[in-house]
């Protein structure tokens, strides 16, 4: 559950359904647009909610993602087709991280497709994909709705994440699989998620009844609510990389050069080649070697900014694409578009503001890391990827 | 769903095995590919019936009156694929080996050029005298160009051409008709010739970029072994075509036309063989298709194993414009001394600039208005037998139309009111001898084939068909596919290249999979 780049430069954002509850709880009042949302920044202080989030649990409003039903008897098929998630393989109930890929192999968002029923499916993305969902539903009995604003989306974050929501309600009985429940005579949807490293469970329910069920949860254990920038400290520790701002979406990359492969991504889980077909999978099979590696850094510093130059010995070798101050690391962590092959020592990012200084930097073991380095081994294919093995 | 990886046949189909390669769709393409296959070794099977029977080259349109059906000259047929099948060995004949073109202008007058179009100056030179150095030196460098980017025009890659050339070669493939004859020539009546030969059969409009290619692309075919010539088969496309049947089955290609295919196994990214309308399989590591890109790949293959990207370019959007091919039978020969002279050469008329705007203009309103792009023939002056003795037939192909995908008795009056209008131009009078004309458009050539009508739209502009042909030879990935249908040709016309390229494709492969 990823949130796309911001794109302030767009139109007046709009009001998600719990637009009046995370307004009045933002005293902060910072701000952003996200997918053409508003997404509260902060809500009172950036470390608080990280810490929050870390040790208890904080609510978020996820109405800036992008929802699409798959609703017929081919609506496997067509997710299958898709996405690279193992849609076939998943039981009622069950969900599954994936990737969106063009046909040359790269990628064009991260998603994570559930079961709901037998012939129901919920597709979630960073960012909207209505082109590709009409091209690729041709020849297939599958009808597909984008439901994205017309319903609430809540999720609670964090290690009591389950206890939370269980006090507002909300028992998720399984920590697997998603349920279908009634709160308050509200109908919900809550299945268990990941953001980051850390566990919880999202809440999808009608947008009218957005305000009745974040009320009942600030009542029953007033979990702190959570904004953009902790959410994106947890998201790069956590190791996924952000459409959009860590890598430009298939769509919109322009020249081949910017295009990038899930392992050079650090994804390679995310789309094996071995299992099953999938939109982009034969160019994967037949594809070159990685180009590109984008990785996990803390660097020695208390503050970066994205494009600031990478180096490796005396040699530039990439920049940093996205990066945050972790309170827990005491260290900023950032992701780094760098050349394939560079080594993982004598890593040095050339800081903004601060006389052209460069502070050291190493690559960062993370959760995401950890999977594809476990599928590389599994697949032989560690010596042959351009990213070294964490 | 039209595939299931690895599903069981029907009950009471039989699976065949020990086959090397399977062709589907007996088009010339499919012909051709067989035979290449068969010729190189593999054991081969060819389905489906691809077309117009093989048996009947003529067709009655008119008691006592003929017509041959499809492609009625031939300019383009790929020299490589008929020396690596030895077509001229299996009865490829021509009744004329290069025709002179007679161009008719809105003028009235009209202008014989040399079937060799190199020797096109001196006429040039005759009719138009104030261009005619300036058309020496662009004859010159068309050609060469040509030359140059053959390669490309079969479907390959674009070929690195040398410097003195390359600017030409570029701005003849990118500009648009009206960019180069404008910019040349002054004399109306040669811009008029150079724009009909370029329009003609093709959906670009004098003003849109990479229109002139088509033009290029006429002077890079070649006829007889003589460039930029057009020729008459024996028997017209029926006599290639069965050439191509001949060396087919000297190659010990296996023809079942009665057999369709309902689907192409594909297991694990590889072709397997394909599963026929009897319930059967055959199990085969290669598999040509010859049939058009949507059956090829989205019916028989499925969706759900093509890439999103790849079947979009497939299902590009309707056509605009289509051709007719119109049949006269004329109860006596012309009378005028002009007409008599030249029924043995192709007959063109080239519209003033106006009238080929107009002409446009009524096929994007969905009508037809005369006069048009024509080139007729008299295939009775090559084969006597075609009409009753001192009457004659005429063939001519039409061009714009606007195309559509079933027609009405309206629609095909307007066609044949228009045919005769223009025909009138070439031979004035003539219209009075006329006692039938027959017109035959996509959805006809559709219905006798079996394949979808906008395989017989007009074709995209030649970088656009360049463009989707490589695309299409891929074969969406799937190891042992290869396709030659109508989307992977360039341009119109009998050709074979795409067949001879997707042959070649799969012996290279075949083998690859032998020798490891």
């Amino acid at each position: 559950m990823i949130f796309p780049a911001d794109d302030i430069g767009g139109e007046e954002p709009k009001p998600t359904a719990l637009f009046a509850a995370t307004a009045s709880a933002a005293s902060a009042n910072s701000w952003t647009s996200v997918n053409g949302w508003s997404v509260p920044r902060v809500y009172s202080s950036v470390a608080e909610e990280y810490d929050a989030a870390r040790t208890r649990a904080v609510a978020a409003d996820f109405g800036a993602l992008v929802r699409y039903t798959v609703r017929g008897e081919e609506a496997a098929a067509f997710l299958a087709r898709v996405t690279t998630a193992p849609v076939a393989n998943l039981e009622p109930g069950e969900s599954a991280r994936g990737l969106m890929l063009d046909a040359s192999g790269a990628v064009a968002d991260i998603i994570e497709a559930a079961r709901l029923t037998n012939e129901l499916y919920l597709l979630t993305c960073s960012r909207r994909h209505a082109r590709r969902m009409q091209l690729a539903g041709r020849g297939i009995e599958a009808a597909v709705e984008d439901i994205t604003g017309r319903v609430a989306a809540l999720a609670i974050i964090g290690p009591e994440a389950r206890e939370v929501a269980a006090a507002a309600g909300v028992d998720p009985t399984s920590e697997t699989l998603a349920i279908q429940t009634r709160v308050r005579g509200v109908e919900a949807s809550a299945r268990p998620i990941h953001h980051g490293a850390l566990p919880g469970v999202e809440i999808i329910y009608p947008y009218d009844e957005a305000l009745t069920l974040w009320e009942r949860l600030r009542r029953a254990s007033a979990p702190k609510p959570v904004g953009l920038d902790a959410l994106e400290i947890l998201r790069i520790e956590g190791g996924t990389p952000r459409p959009g701002a860590d890598f430009a979406p298939a769509e919109e990359a322009r020249g081949e050069k910017n295009r990038r492969r899930p392992s050079e991504l650090g994804l390679p889980h995310l789309a094996p080649v071995g299992r099953a077909w999938f939109n982009g999978r034969r160019a994967l099979r037949d594809g070159l070697a990685d180009q590109r590696w984008l990785a996990v850094i803390a660097i020695d510093a208390d503050a970066c900014a994205p494009g600031a130059a990478v180096f490796s010995g005396k040699n530039s070798v990439g920049r940093i694409t996205t990066c945050a101050f972790s309170p827990r690391l005491k260290r900023v962590v950032a992701f780094a578009d760098v050349a394939a092959g560079t080594s993982r020592k004598g890593l040095e990012v050339a800081l903004f503001g601060e006389g052209g200084q460069r502070a050291a930097a190493e690559p960062l073991e993370t959760p995401e890391g950890r999977l594809a380095a476990a599928f590389r081994a599994t697949e032989g294919a560690a010596t042959e990827s351009g990213a070294p093995a964490v | 769903m039209a595939n299931d990886e690895g599903q069981a046949p029907k009950s009471g189909g039989r699976i065949e095995g020990g086959v090397d390669a399977v062709v589907v769709g007996a088009s010339f393409e499919g012909l051709g590919a067989a035979a290449m296959l068969g010729k190189a070794g593999l054991k081969t099977i060819l389905l489906g019936a691809g077309g117009a029977s093989l048996d009947d080259a003529r067709r009655e349109f008119e008691p006592g009156y003929f017509c041959l059906d499809g492609e009625q000259l031939v300019t383009h047929l790929d020299p490589e694929l008929i020396s690596a099948i030895e077509l001229y060995r299996h009865g490829l004949e021509f009744a004329n080996r290069r025709l002179d073109s007679v161009y008719y202008f809105a003028d009235g007058s009209a202008a014989h050029v040399d079937g060799d179009p190199y020797n096109s100056r001196e006429a040039i030179a005759e009719f138009a005298p104030g261009d005619a150095a300036r058309y020496t030196e662009f004859l010159e460098l068309s050609l060469e160009s040509a030359r140059a980017l053959r390669p490309l025009f079969s479907g390959a890659a674009a070929p690195p051409i040398a410097a003195p050339l390359a600017g030409a070669a570029e701005r003849y493939l990118t500009a648009s008709v009206e960019d180069v004859v404008d910019a040349a020539f002054e004399d109306e009546r040669l811009i008029s010739m150079l724009t009909a030969e370029a329009l003609f059969r093709g959906a670009p409009r004098a003003g849109e970029a990479f229109s002139f290619a088509s033009y290029i692309r006429r002077l890079a075919g070649e006829a007889a072994g003589l460039q930029g010539a057009a020729a008459f088969a024996k028997d017209g496309a029926h006599g290639v075509r069965a050439a191509a049947r001949r060396a087919a089955q000297a190659a010990r290609v296996d023809f079942r036309p009665a057999t369709g295919v309902t689907r192409v196994l594909v297991e694990w990214d590889r072709v397997a063989g394909v599963e026929t309308s009897d319930g059967g399989q055959i199990r085969a590591p290669v598999v040509v298709n010859a049939l058009d890109a949507r059956r090829a790949f989205v019916d028989l293959i499925g969706p759900e194993l093509l890439d999103i990207e790849f079947q979009a370019g497939i299902e590009s959007p309707a056509p605009r414009f289509g051709e007719a091919r119109v049949h006269f039978a004329m109860n006596g020969e012309p009378r005028d001394e002009r007409t008599l002279a030249n029924m043995t050469r192709r007959l063109v008329y080239a519209p003033a600039r106006e009238e080929i705007a107009h002409a446009f203009a009524a096929a994007r309103r969905g009508e037809v208005e005369g006069p048009l792009i024509m080139e007729a023939i008299f295939p009775s002056a090559f084969d006597p037998t075609l009409a009753p003795e001192k009457a004659c037939v005429v063939s001519a192909l039409v061009h714009p139309v606007p195309f559509r995908s079933a027609a009405d008795d309206a629609f095909r009056e307007q066609i044949a009111a228009a045919a005769r209008l223009t025909f009138e131009r070439i031979a004035p009078g003539a219209g009075a001898r006329i006692i039938a004309t027959d017109v035959r458009i996509a959805c006809d050539e559709a219905n006798a084939s079996g394949a979808p009508a906008r395989a017989f739209a007009s074709p995209p502009g030649v970088i656009a068909a360049w463009a989707r042909s490589r695309k299409l030879a891929g074969a969406a990935g799937i190891e042992g596919y290869f396709f030659c249908g109508p989307e992977a040709r360039i341009g119109p016309g009998l050709n074979g290249a795409a067949g001879r390229r997707a042959a070649q494709a799969a012996i290279r492969y075949a083998r690859q999979k032998v020798h490891g």
